[in-house]
């Protein structure tokens, strides 16, 4: 399994064809803004920069981590691959 | 199958990034086997007659050639990018393999590491 970090809106172009069935996605840092809009996966976002932006209570299905759950993900995941 | 994947997806120059990544690549190739994949705006790196220099930056890609020499000898790029921005085989300094999504899907879970540069 890879865990895949996206942190700006226009890594998502990087990384749409390469997020197997399986892997995990997180969005950080302006990566969250993904978040409104409709993906081709499902997606964990960081809750503290959505709550930054405004955006905690407006992301849908988007579940919210915290940056300690995303070390826990790291750890667990086969690889990482960041997208910026 | 190789040890580590470098995927590259940054313009060339303009910015460091892209030539960091080539350093990165040739540095990795000392320790460990290595391939490289390119994907996105990458594939741009990827077209011959660049002449960066007037504008200040060191052409750099022409070290692609040397690649082979570093025993660097699986290098991909994702064919939808290619088409994306209407480029072919001849338009590119070196020969590569061309990968659909699954292929590329693959590439990254077959490899060890994956850096993204």
């Amino acid at each position: 399994m890879i865990l895949h970090t996206i942190n700006k809106t226009s890594a998502l172009a990087k990384c749409r064809e390469l997020v197997a069935t399986g892997d995990q996605v997180v969005l950080l840092e302006d990566g969250v803004n993904l978040g409104l809009e409709p993906l081709p996966f499902d997606v964990y976002a960081i809750a503290g920069d959505a709550q930054a932006r405004g955006l905690a209570a407006k992301l849908g299905e988007t579940k919210l981590i915290s940056y300690v759950d995303l070390v826990k993900m790291t750890a667990a995941a086969d690889k990482v691959c960041a997208w910026f | 199958m190789s040890d580590i994947l470098f995927v590259f997806s940054q313009p060339p120059h303009g910015r460091i990034n892209a030539q960091e990544g080539f350093d990165a690549l040739l540095m990795g190739s000392a320790f460990a086997e290595c391939a490289v994949l390119f994907i996105g705006e990458g594939v741009l790196q990827l077209v011959n007659h660049q002449q960066p220099e007037a504008q200040g930056f060191k052409n750099y890609t022409l070290g692609f050639s040397a690649l082979k020499d570093y025993g660097v000898s699986r290098i991909a790029c994702s064919q939808s990018a290619l088409n994306h921005y209407g480029l072919v085989e001849d338009d590119l300094i070196i020969p590569v393999e061309t990968l659909d999504a699954d292929c590329q899907r693959q590439w990254l879970s077959d490899f060890k590491k994956v850096l993204t540069f």
